[in-house]
């Protein structure tokens, strides 16, 4: 992975852990803000429901005792008086004065407890009425009640007042019905909703709640409902729903002698809050994708920016690497750091090229030295036994003829093995310097070892000679390489060459042939002195030699054959344990 | 008849005397203006007919040989007299009666109608008397003949049928019947010139257009009696002609359900029902016949009935009994919610159910109102029976005809041990009537809640606008 792209990945990462933080603190905060909000607005809506039930409650003592006081109520009562418990007549009569007084319920009842009439359940008649004497003589407020009306039981907030009449008393129970009617009439913030609990029979069933047939989700409930009744205390739970939680306060609504007669439900739904954390979540995905990608577009310029002059550094290092050393990098545009590392570097790869150009040309000044060393160590030594035949055959020039005659047969063949070996001084350097391009064509590796070898077997197997075992393990798979076959066999003789002289006391020489992949090797090795570190160095700087009568050009040589086919040659070796030589050749 | 008639004029000279003295006096003018809740489409006497055009409509056109005396036996109608003979029942008919049509009714022209009625009867005339031979059931036939599919009516080539009642069909028009006084009337003719009868009138609306004048005449329910009476209005009461009862569907009217049934059925408090629901105007009913029809009584509680323990303990849908009730009839409604509140009081629970053409769950008891026929206690049982159609499965218990009263008590006994049919109350026929209205002869309704109309004046100083 570039630097370019891990860059780009951090910057990215820290924008995107960024958004999501904020997102998820933003959130955090609204949740926080909407809770708070909502326990407000909860309170705020039973609070609302206590002066409605209050203002209610006043309505219907006013109600009641309107009806109560009421001429109509006296002469009824009056009636009922003289009827002598046949109450036949006034079966009708409740009906039309609920209706006067807007009451849902109204019950005339008689002084013994029996329903006169009834305006909510006619055909009641006859029937003992179950609390309207009681509370008749208790509390003159309104209270809450559970009124039986045909086939249900209705939650009412119901007052109850005497008419005396003559010696006789007739009660009039009225109030209002607490239904979905009156739950809708008050405005509740968005959010919430309430219901109201009748408490009218021991087992606990949400059929028992106010307009019942609508309510498809209030299972939940019935466990709030049944700690309120338990406790007779407010209780609130969370319920899970679909849309998201919902916070229900219950309240109980206290009836006559404080029996529990209803629960008022005030549910507070998190429907929005979630709408609003989903709102924000989604936001925060949004801009945090965006800010993501933007982040990720930025992060990339940046680096862009920051990694493009190391980028060029990197490339003008790695052609500095590969030995184009004069790779210009001034055109790399970078400030601080960066900019000051460009500006070293660019000193530096320029020190570099001044350096390799002043070490070439000590390199060159030293190879013509060297050159010319050498030449004259070598032309000195052929030209001293000349200088020294002519002196001779100077000398013998007084001496009779037939001893010079032998000096002189004696000396000319002294000049010609001279001369002879000044030409193979001078040959060597010609060919060192004449070295022709490669004729290229397919020829095996195995074939060359083997014709190479075969040159020096009778020098190997000659008597007197010390012992040279020869081991060599041909690759059958090593097939062929693009060679000139002469240069390619020259080199490999003069590697076998100079094995044999690193084995003057004798030794082992092994030859071997190995395809490797595209290459095919071969490897030369002698069992000899070895070569120090030095040696290995300057082992193929022509004219270095290790031999007394070496030119120091067939290594040099063998180098510049393998480099001209494009392969590689080198050298492993410690000292006392030999050397082999490699050669590794495209195939 | 010369005698009678003169005896008549006689009375009724005097009552205008009368009323002259008082500055009311009958006179022969006016229209009488009423309504009925059913809208019939046609004038036929032989025709399935709902209460009011059968009890009330038909015996104002059309008239019967014998009629049945409220006080019990028969009266004398288009026949004067009938007799048991050995060659059959020989009747002698009214003379001077003549058809609406203006055409004498003579004996050769009963025994058609008769032949048409009781194809099996042999009849033979002689004069202005017919000689009936009935064969089976020969003590029946003054009861048949005064039943009201009995009437003497003769079809004319118009397709209109033609009686000999008070009144003939004027025109019969959308929402309108318009009879006219038929001046050749045997008893004389009506005081008013036409009755105007609106149709399809729902009860209530009756009594809001009678407090407003635009009637004379309103049928009532029991509970709107005290109002009328309040508002200045004569109501006329019936004897109880119509059966108020609960029958059980036929999935719950096993054999093995007749201790709930019957528990269910003594819950009931048919005194507080005719007390207050019907306002005094009604009777506790302990068996399908009212008393003056039936002339016998049962127990309101016979056999066992479960304790309330046991009631508890029954499955909760055993315990809840769907009961429908006929729509538009206030009375039935009014009484099942107050069964509903008995049945509460035993442990029961009654959904009442009245149809509204929807959906409902399927019930178990209906709330029957059935017309009870004045006529012979066997008579009537086994119409009410038939009424009751065979989904009630009372068929075989019903009288043949000419079952003596004891057998047929015996058959009421045994309809209350299974309590499939639970009598609550027997109601009245009530009418109101505007203030114009008099009847110089007795009771407006007459005892079988027929309308005595053709004895009805108005006074000439009222009048109400249409």
């Amino acid at each position: 992975m570039t630097l370019r792209t891990r860059l780009a990945l951090l910057v990215g990462a820290l924008v995107a852990v960024t958004v999501v933080l904020v997102t998820m603190t933003v959130s955090a905060g609204a949740r926080q803000s909407f809770a708070a909000l909502d326990a407000g607005r909860s309170s705020a809506a039973i609070a609302q429901f206590r002066r409605e039930f209050t203002s209610e409650g006043e309505n219907v003592v006013r109600h009641v005792e309107r009806l109560a006081s009421s001429d109509a109520i006296r002469r009824l009562a009056a009636d009922v008086d003289a009827s002598g418990r046949d109450y036949a007549a006034f079966v009708g009569e409740a009906g039309p004065l609920a209706t006067a007084e807007g009451l849902d319920f109204l019950d005339l009842v008689a002084a013994d407890g029996t329903v006169i009439s009834s305006a909510h359940w006619p055909a009641r008649f006859g029937y003992r009425h179950g609390w309207a004497l009681d509370a008749a003589s208790g509390n003159r407020a309104a209270f809450f009640q559970p009124v039986e009306v045909p086939q249900d039981t209705a939650l009412g907030l119901v007052a109850v007042r005497a008419v005396q009449a003559r010696g006789s008393t007739l009660y009039v129970a009225g109030g209002r019905q607490l239904n979905r009617r009156f739950l809708s009439a008050l405005t509740l913030a968005p959010g919430l909703r309430a219901w109201l609990y009748r408490n009218v029979q021991p087992e606990i069933s949400r059929r028992w709640l106010v307009d019942a047939e609508a309510i498809d989700d209030a299972a939940p409930l019935e466990p709030l409902i049944a700690r309120v009744r338990d406790t007779g205390r407010e209780a609130v739970e969370t319920v899970a729903r679909d849309e998201g939680p919902e916070t229900v306060q219950a309240i109980p609504l206290p009836g006559r002698d404080r029996a529990l007669a209803g629960v008022l439900l005030v549910g507070s739904s998190g429907r929005e809050q979630a709408a609003l954390v989903r709102r924000i979540r989604w936001i925060g995905v949004l801009f945090g994708g965006v800010g993501i990608a933007l982040g990720f577009a930025l992060s990339f310029l940046i680096a862009a920016r920051v990694t493009r002059p190391v980028e060029q550094l990197a490339g003008a290092a790695r052609e500095i690497a590969a030995g184009r050393w004069d790779v210009p990098v001034d055109g790399i545009r970078a400030s601080g750091e960066i900019g000051e590392l460009a500006t070293a570097f660019g000193t530096m790869s320029r020190q570099l090229v001044d350096q390799r150009e002043r070490l070439v040309q000590s390199e060159r000044v030293a190879a013509w030295r060297e050159l010319a060393r050498r030449l004259a160590h070598e032309l000195k030594n052929p030209l001293f036994p000349l200088r020294v035949t002519l002196d001779n055959l100077r000398r013998a020039k007084p001496l009779p003829p037939a001893e010079f005659d032998e000096v002189f047969d004696e000396s000319v063949d002294t000049l010609t093995r001279g001369i002879g070996n000044l030409n193979t001084v001078i040959g060597r350097f010609s060919d060192f310097a004449r070295m022709p391009a490669p004729d290229v064509s397919a020829v095996s590796p195995n074939t060359l070892v083997e014709q190479s070898l075969a040159l020096f077997r009778a020098q190997l197997t000659a008597p007197g000679t010390p012992r040279i075992d020869t081991t060599v393990d041909l690759d059958p798979a090593a097939g062929a390489v693009r060679a000139d076959g002469e240069q390619l066999a020259r080199a490999l003789q003069n590697l076998i060459l100079n094995a044999i002289d690193a084995m003057p006391q004798g030794g082992r020489l092994s030859i071997r042939t190995q395809r490797a992949g595209d290459t095919v090797r071969i490897d030369v090795s002698d069992s000899g002195q070895g070569l120090t570190d030095e040696e290995r160095g300057r082992l193929f700087t022509p004219y270095y030699t290790t031999k007394a009568h070496g030119t120091g050009l067939g290594l040099a040589i063998v180098q510049s054959v393998v480099a001209d086919h494009h392969g590689k040659i080198w050298v492993e070796s410690e000292p006392g344990r030999g050397a082999t030589f490699h050669i590794e050749l495209p195939s | 008849m010369t005698r009678i008639r003169s005896l008549s004029l006689a009375c009724a000279s005097a009552l205008l005397a009368a009323a002259a003295v008082s500055g009311a006096r009958p006179h022969y003018t006016g229209t009488l203006r009423m309504a009925i809740e059913s809208t019939p489409r046609t004038i036929d006497p032989f025709a399935a007919a709902d209460t009011a055009m059968a009890r009330q409509i038909y015996p104002l056109v059309f008239e019967t040989l014998v009629g049945v005396n409220p006080s019990g036996g028969l009266r004398p109608m288009l026949a004067t007299s009938w007799a048991s003979e050995p060659a059959g029942w020989r009747l002698r008919l009214r003379r001077g009666v003549r058809l609406h049509d203006g055409s004498p009714l003579d004996a050769a022209a009963v025994a058609a109608v008769l032949a048409t009625h009781f194809p099996e009867w042999r009849i033979t005339t002689t004069g202005d008397e017919l000689t009936i031979a009935a064969g089976g059931a020969p003590a029946d036939v003054p009861w048949a003949l005064a039943h009201r599919g009995s009437v003497i009516a003769v079809r004319q080539a118009s397709g209109a049928w033609v009686g000999t009642g008070p009144f003939r069909v004027d025109r019969l028009e959308p929402g309108r019947l318009t009879l006219a006084a038929h001046d050749a009337h045997w008893s004389g003719r009506p005081f008013v010139d036409t009755i105007e009868i609106d149709l399809g009138r729902p009860r209530a609306a009756q009594l809001a257009d009678l407090e407003l004048g635009r009637l004379d005449l309103a049928s009532l329910q029991p509970a709107d009696v005290r109002r009328a009476e309040q508002r200045q209005r004569r109501a006329w009461t019936s004897k109880p002609l119509d059966l108020v009862a609960l029958v059980f569907e036929p999935q719950r009217a096993a054999d093995s359900g007749a201790p709930l049934r019957r528990t269910v059925a003594a819950a009931f408090d048919r005194r507080a029902i005719a007390r207050v629901v019907a306002q005094g105007q009604a009777e506790p009913a302990t068996a399908v016949l009212p008393v003056w029809i039936g002339g016998y009584t049962l127990p309101e509680t016979s056999g066992s009935v479960l304790t309330r323990s046991a009631v508890a303990a029954l499955p909760a849908d055993q315990r809840t009994i769907v009961v429908r009730v006929p729509a538009g009839d206030g009375v039935s409604r009014a009484i099942a919610d107050r069964l509903a509140v008995d049945a509460q009081q035993a442990g029961f629970s009654i959904l009442v159910q009245v149809p509204t053409g929807g959906l409902a769950p399927r019930a178990d008891a209906r709330l029957v109102r059935v017309p009870v026929d004045v006529t012979s206690p066997d008579r009537a049982l086994a119409g009410v029976i038939a009424a009751l159609g065979p989904r009630s499965q009372l068929s075989g218990l019903s009288p043949r005809p000419g079952t003596a009263v004891e057998e047929v008590a015996r058959i009421e006994a045994a309809l209350a041990e299974r309590r499939v049919l639970v009598p609550i109350v027997h109601l009245p026929e009530i009418t109101a009537s505007a203030p114009r209205v008099e009847d110089w002869a007795g009771p407006l309704i007459l005892p079988d809640g027929t309308w005595d109309l053709a004895n009805v004046w108005l006074r000439a100083a009222e009048t109400a606008p249409r």
